[in-house]
């Protein structure tokens, strides 16, 4: 076994920029590339640290919310918008446990794909049934996903970014 | 482009029909849409630097193209706004592998000594040069764009009630060209902002993006404004969304002495328009959707062209586009928004820290 991590080799990395390599780069533009760079290993080693438990948790959700469109769609009489939520569901990527990091993203991927798409079908009856609860109900659910999703974000960008120096 | 004095000055003697020396090349360090590259010139016993604009290895963040960017140059040059004189727009393979355009460089800088320094006795040249820029987004705001055919290629809303709606199902557009994935965050808050349009008050050549680092200086005069990719035609408070220092909140002694308020004031003095901090605040959810596009585009390039993509594209396409997300629900009232220091440190470069 190999017993020195990704992360920390990426923290040894990063030392060794801020070490060696930044005080022999002369021109603003090599000091900005690595200002830039330090960041986005940082980023790197967050996601390794933190991102395949969120993006499987993340999944999952998505996969539940897809669900209940198809059956809002089915409840509302509309056969043919269901199944086209049902055909997204399908097809898309499914993970186990042994997937990548690279495996998971392609899963996210396909799957918030599939939540824009339904999303802007739902949008386009919105003058037809924003009065109905139950259209109502499953845009709340939408919304309240989003927010989830992004502020999930929030726990990789944060650690890695916010303040840690100028970024370019 | 290959950018070897050789090849420079080959090109540029074809090009200007006479002989002339290449004294020395830059690419500049900011800015992140484009190459920008400096080109100091002798010829005629007279020296020169020529800008060079061309975009990025794996292609440009912005939704619009290099040749609007020069259309705008080349029709600004008809107008009193300061900007530097567009020469001449290339494509031709025999001298590149892709387009670029070359303008004259105007003396000055992007930087002002002393205006991110929080000592007060800077506030006065901080309120001053606020004053100036708003002067000169007013030139800008009265362009006659339809006289001298800025419709050409900006596409125009109908009136002042869809000024908002037509800037809004533009950015959609661009988005949805090149988005790399779902991002349901952007139907949601384009229906909402559907929702809470404002009418303009006018329709006006818009600049797009604006502040400190967009433009020239030269002491306290804005001698040319720079950075016209996201040049549009619609309400001018879409050009105070997007500020970057150049609207600071001051205070002195408890006393408000200026911030976006007296600056819009100060704009309908020179003016005659009247812009509203609602209007501004809903433009800056726009300008924040307006992000989340060249963060696509950038990540795109970065996931397809990682071998040309630069480190700067990698940067827009993570950290920029979470930031304008964040920003987008809690305009909504769904969540809370990113930390100001954040959103300060966004702008934040080695040549000028905060």
């Amino acid at each position: 076994m190999i017993t020195v991590s990704a992360t920390d080799l990426l923290r040894v990395i990063d030392a060794t920029l801020v070490s060696k390599v930044e005080p022999s780069l002369g021109d603003v533009n090599g000091r900005s590339a690595l200002a830039t760079v330090r960041h986005l290993l940082n980023f790197v080693r967050v996601r390794i640290e933190r991102e395949g438990a969120m993006l499987i948790a993340d999944d999952a959700a998505l996969r539940r919310l897809l669900g209940q469109m198809a059956e809002y769609h089915r409840s509302a009489g509309d056969s043919e918008a269901a199944a086209v939520v049902t055909a997204a569901l399908e097809t898309a990527p499914t993970c186990d446990a042994t997937a990548s990091l690279d495996d998971l993203t392609l899963e996210a991927r396909a799957l918030r794909e599939a939540l824009h798409l339904a999303l802007a079908r739902l949008q386009g009856l919105r003058a037809e049934r924003g009065d109905d609860p139950a259209y109502q109900a499953i845009r709340a659910q939408i919304r309240a996903h989003i927010v989830r999703e992004i502020e999930a974000e929030g726990e990789l960008v944060g650690p890695a970014f916010f303040g840690r120096g100028p970024r370019r | 482009m290959d950018f070897s004095p050789d090849h420079l000055q080959r090109y540029l003697t074809h090009k200007l029909g006479e002989p002339l020396a290449i004294t020395a090349v830059e690419r500049f360090s900011r800015g992140t849409s484009r190459q920008t590259w400096f080109v100091d010139v002798e010829h005629r016993g007279t020296a020169e630097t020529l800008v060079f604009r061309t975009d990025l290895a794996a292609g440009s963040i912005e939704p619009t193209s290099l040749d609007q960017e020069y259309f705008m140059y080349e029709r600004l040059g008809h107008t009193d706004v300061p900007v530097a004189k567009a020469l001449f727009w290339e494509e031709d393979p025999a001298w590149t592998d892709t387009p670029f355009y070359v303008r004259r460089k105007v003396e000055g800088s992007w930087n002002i000594p002393g205006f991110l320094d929080p000592d007060p006795r800077y506030d006065d040249l901080r309120i001053a040069i606020s004053k100036e820029h708003i002067a000169k987004l007013a030139l800008v705001h009265q362009v006659d764009w339809k006289g001298l055919g800025f419709d050409r290629r900006l596409s125009a809303p109908r009136d002042e009630a869809d000024c908002a709606h037509h800037y809004i199902d533009l950015t959609m557009k661009q988005f949805e060209a090149v988005r790399g994935s779902g991002m349901p965050v952007m139907l949601e808050v384009a229906e909402w902002l559907h929702d809470h349009a404002p009418v303009a008050p006018r329709i006006s050549l818009c600049k797009g993006t604006n502040g400190f680092g967009e433009e020239v200086f030269k002491g306290t005069t804005l001698v040319a404004m720079s950075d016209w990719e996201e040049a549009s035609i619609g309400d001018p408070a879409a050009d105070f969304a997007f500020m970057q220092y150049l609207a600071p909140e001051l205070e002195r002694d408890g006393r408000k002495i200026w911030g976006m308020a007296q600056a819009l004031d100060h704009y309908r003095s020179v003016s005659g328009i009247a812009v509203t901090i609602e209007a501004v605040r809903f433009y800056g959810v726009l300008r924040s959707m307006r992000l989340i596009a060249m963060s696509e585009k950038a990540g795109t390039a970065t996931r397809t062209h990682p071998g040309l993509a630069e480190i700067r594209q990698a940067w827009t396409g993570t950290e920029v586009g979470y930031i304008c997300r964040r920003g987008l629900i809690a305009a909504m009232g769904l969540s809370d928004p990113p930390p100001a220091s954040a959103l300060a440190e966004l702008h934040e470069t080695i040549e000028a820290p905060l």
